[in-house]
């Protein structure tokens, strides 16, 4: 498995040619994006709109060689390098993007690059580059959300492979899904992290159930619960060694992290994962509210609360771009974009509630059809400080990995997993 | 700090903080409490012989600076001296070092330059006035240009090092416009009264100016150019004041970390229960955001951009802001000593306290900062 994805085996070095210059990169990207991208529309666009297009734009990019650019080339990639990944992110901002493979294509496979076999590389990586195949995680469970190492959906050896049954939670983009990676238990009698395994289920295998969750804010969110029932896994769909289950659940997990914090193979993709500047999907802008309702923005009511948040969002801005430049220089080390995701976590349900600070009764009594997005928006807010980690995660990584202050203390090191749940059981 | 000081800019720290660490350390500034003046004119001169003053220049000007490093140069001392609650006029002789340096024709400053420059010379601002205001065009202290000469009426207050100064740069209304006017604090309609402040270290009074006669040598920034000198200098004043903010925060986040390490309470070290090390979480996105929005406005200041002075503000409306909570999260971790007079806690908080207010509050500039987004 490799240790660091930039120097994946066969870089374009290894065929002994020179690789292509950072310079003559962007050029060539530049022309090919102006030339064959639309721009970016502002149009509000269902989950289903944005599959639809994105399909589209993603073919569109694997076929002219840009999708995977830091992928070896026999998976389908460009075989460069995530620096030739960053200025593509940079060169296509302005147009449209296929925002919906963020995930698939910045969290999921570089897991299976890092992780899987060389078959199944060279089987999906191309379709998930090219957008042909959605992959999603399978990672939380309705008994335990952030606890993920806790997960009790069962894998059993069987002939060929494995049988897996047990429930998931909060997979974004599941109804529309593939494959999906999925955290499962193989062995009770060992610690609770060393008995578990990575498996790559096909989501439309007889005994795989999906549902999607309805929102707090009435419809149907993107996020579904799936119900396994005897789901047959090969073999070579396991992802890393058979108790190495944990050790691939952080790549991806080191994964999405890069996502959230605008760095690794989701670059170029936007800010749909709460990463991104200012991302639209949660914050909302405050003027246009103010001006809609008829306030001015200099009414004395709301001034401090409009400049406060105007500052806190360019300041978010300036952290993230701190980080960045950390990160990219090596003076930060480590899960630093947890910083960024907590600092979101925080400022994204603030501005909600100053959205209908300054909506007032307008907001949530209306005439006509539409009406009440901001209460809509602020109901759901908090689901950016719950999920890819929550507020409370990314404070115990805050300060334990990247502070280094003491771990909980953990009375259940050693204890089989199978007793602690016994013990814990309601 | 920031991420990508030059190899030179790190020599620079690294010298300021050796320096502060052996002559300046906090038992020093304690001590300075009893002082009149505050700082000692020996150890300033001693700074400015590591090149403090010097860097406000650019070498063309007899400085050590490339011009678009000035801000970020003066910004290392600046967080240097945070870090210990630093003593002396650096400040207001880098901001009078500026307006000196950007001169009218026919202004007489060399040897104020290099007297200022040695440190042999203790320069001022006076640039707010009475009641909180920061605002040049609401000043009532004026200033008559005449054939023959200048005539200085007025009332300055806040002014740092006041009493201590040689010259003073007095910013005032005329006819034509905001000015500038370099007064020696011996000149006959001087009065100056020191103030108190919270701070140990720092002094500052009020002065008066009554019919006060300069030569028209005496003017350093004439009309034409007054009001975008003057800002310049404000956005210095805010960067150099958040740079020093985010020392304090640093420093005393360390030293708090540090004690909570060792700090046993029921049972082991508190900081290993997770509500304090969830708040100590917290308090690293703010540490880090501070210094993120001082970099960018930094950058924005070196570079001349017309974005500069929206970004000061946001700098200055988000850290002074934070900072005091800031230090007030650190005393709660701390505990009981924590507002005891022994521990160094409470100094560093009179300096955050007074960097919020001096030049005007953060609840006012992000007022500010979001109508120049509007404009």
């Amino acid at each position: 498995m490799s240790e660091n994805p930039q120097m994946v085996e066969d870089t374009p070095m290894a065929d002994n040619s020179p690789m292509e210059s950072l310079e003559d990169f962007a050029i060539r990207a530049r022309a090919w994006i102006s030339a064959n991208l639309p721009p970016a529309s502002n149009e509000p666009r269902t989950r289903d709109e944005q599959l639809a297009i994105g399909r589209v734009l993603q073919a569109k990019i694997f076929d002219a060689g840009f999708a995977g650019i830091a992928v070896p080339k026999r998976y389908g990639g460009a075989g460069l390098t995530l620096e030739h990944q960053r200025v593509w992110a940079e060169e296509v901002v302005g147009y449209a993007i296929p925002d919906y493979f963020k995930v698939s294509v910045g969290m999921m496979m570089p897991t299976v690059l890092d992780c899987g076999t060389e078959a199944v590389k060279q089987r999906h990586i191309p379709r998930i580059l090219r957008g042909d195949e959605i992959w999603i995680q399978l990672l939380s469970e309705p008994s335990g959300g952030s606890d993920l190492a806790g997960a009790l959906t069962r894998a059993e050896a069987s002939e060929g492979g494995y049988r897996v049954n047990g429930s998931k939670m909060w997979s974004s983009g599941a109804k529309h899904a593939d494959y999906g990676l999925c955290l499962a238990r193989v062995d009770w009698d060992v610690p609770k992290h060393q008995g578990l395994i990575m498996l790559i289920v096909d989501l439309k295998a007889p005994g795989v159930d999906i549902h999607p969750i309805q929102s707090a804010q009435g419809g149907m969110a993107h996020f579904c619960m799936e119900y396994l029932d005897d789901v047959a896994v090969p073999e070579e769909y396991r992802l890393g060694g058979e108790s190495e289950g944990w050790t691939v659940a952080q790549r991806l997990l080191f994964h999405e992290r890069n996502g959230i914090a605008g760095v690794g193979y989701g670059q170029g993709f936007g800010g749909s994962n709460g990463g991104g500047g200012g991302s639209s999907q949660w914050r909302l802008g405050l003027s246009p509210i103010v001006r809609d309702s008829g306030l001015s923005l200099d009414d004395p009511a709301y001034a401090a609360l409009l400049a406060d948040d105007y500052i806190e969002t360019v300041v978010s801005e300036q952290l993230e771009a701190r980080v960045d430049i950390g990160m990219r220089s090596g003076k930060l080390q480590g899960q630093w974009a947890s910083l960024v995701k907590l600092d979101m976590g925080g400022s994204n349900p603030r501005n909600a509630e100053r959205a209908m600070a300054v909506a007032g009764a307008d907001g949530v009594i209306w005439s006509g059809d539409r009406g009440g997005e901001i209460p809509l928006h602020w109901l759901s807010v908090r689901g950016g400080s719950i999920a890819g980690g929550s507020n409370e995660i990314q404070r115990n990584i805050v300060s334990e990995r990247l502070m280094g202050l003491p771990r909980e203390p953990n009375p259940d090191k050693e204890t089989p997993y199978g007793e602690v749940i016994r013990r814990t059981k309601r | 700090m920031r991420f990508d000081l030059t190899q030179e800019q790190e020599m620079i720290q690294e010298a300021a903080r050796r320096f502060l660490e052996n002559e300046a350390p906090i038992s020093a500034i304690r001590a300075a409490l009893e002082t009149a003046d505050g700082f000692s004119r020996d150890i300033w001169r001693q700074q400015c012989e590591l090149g403090w003053a010097a860097l406000a220049l650019t070498e063309e000007a007899g400085g050590l600076s490339e011009p678009d490093l000035r801000g970020r140069n003066l910004a290392i001392i600046a967080e240097e001296l945070g870090r210990l609650v630093g003593a002396g006029p650096f400040a207001s002789t880098a901001i009078v070092l500026d307006a000196l340096a950007h001169a009218e024709e026919g202004a007489e400053t060399a040897s104020l330059i290099e007297g200022a420059v040695s440190g042999e010379a203790i320069l001022a601002w006076a640039f707010g006035e009475e009641g909180g205001n920061w605002t040049p065009s609401r000043f009532a202290t004026r200033v008559r240009m005449e054939p023959d000469g200048l005539r200085l009426d007025g009332r300055k207050a806040y002014v740092e090092a006041g009493a201590q100064a040689d010259v003073l740069l007095v910013t005032a209304l005329s006819d034509a416009g905001p000015v500038q006017v370099a007064v020696p604090a011996d000149t006959a309609g001087v009065a100056i009264r020191s103030s108190k402040s919270i701070d140990f270290a720092r002094r500052f009074a009020e002065v008066t100016f009554e019919d006060v006669r300069l030569p028209l040598s005496a003017l350093v920034t004439g009309p034409a150019r007054g009001a975008a000198q003057i800002e310049r200098q404000v956005q210095l004043a805010l960067l150099l004041q958040c740079s020093e903010t985010n020392g304090l925060l640093d420093r005393t986040f360390d030293f708090t970390v540090e004690y909570m390490r060792e700090r046993v309470a029921f049972g082991r070290v508190i900081a290993s229960f997770q509500a304090l090390k969830h708040r100590l979480a917290d308090l690293t996105v703010i540490l880090q955001s501070c210094q993120a929005t001082t970099d960018a406005a930094l950058d924005a200041f070196d570079r001349n951009d017309p974005d500069a002075g929206r970004l000061a503000r946001i700098a200055k409306g988000y850290v002074a802001d934070h900072a005091t909570d800031f230090l007030g999260e650190l005393v709660q971790l701390t505990g009981g000593i924590g507002v005891t007079w022994e521990y160094d806690l409470h100094i560093y908080g009179r300096r955050a306290a007074l960097n919020r207010a001096l030049f005007d509050t953060p609840e006012r500039h992000r007022i500010a900062a979001f109508a120049m987004a509007r404009a």
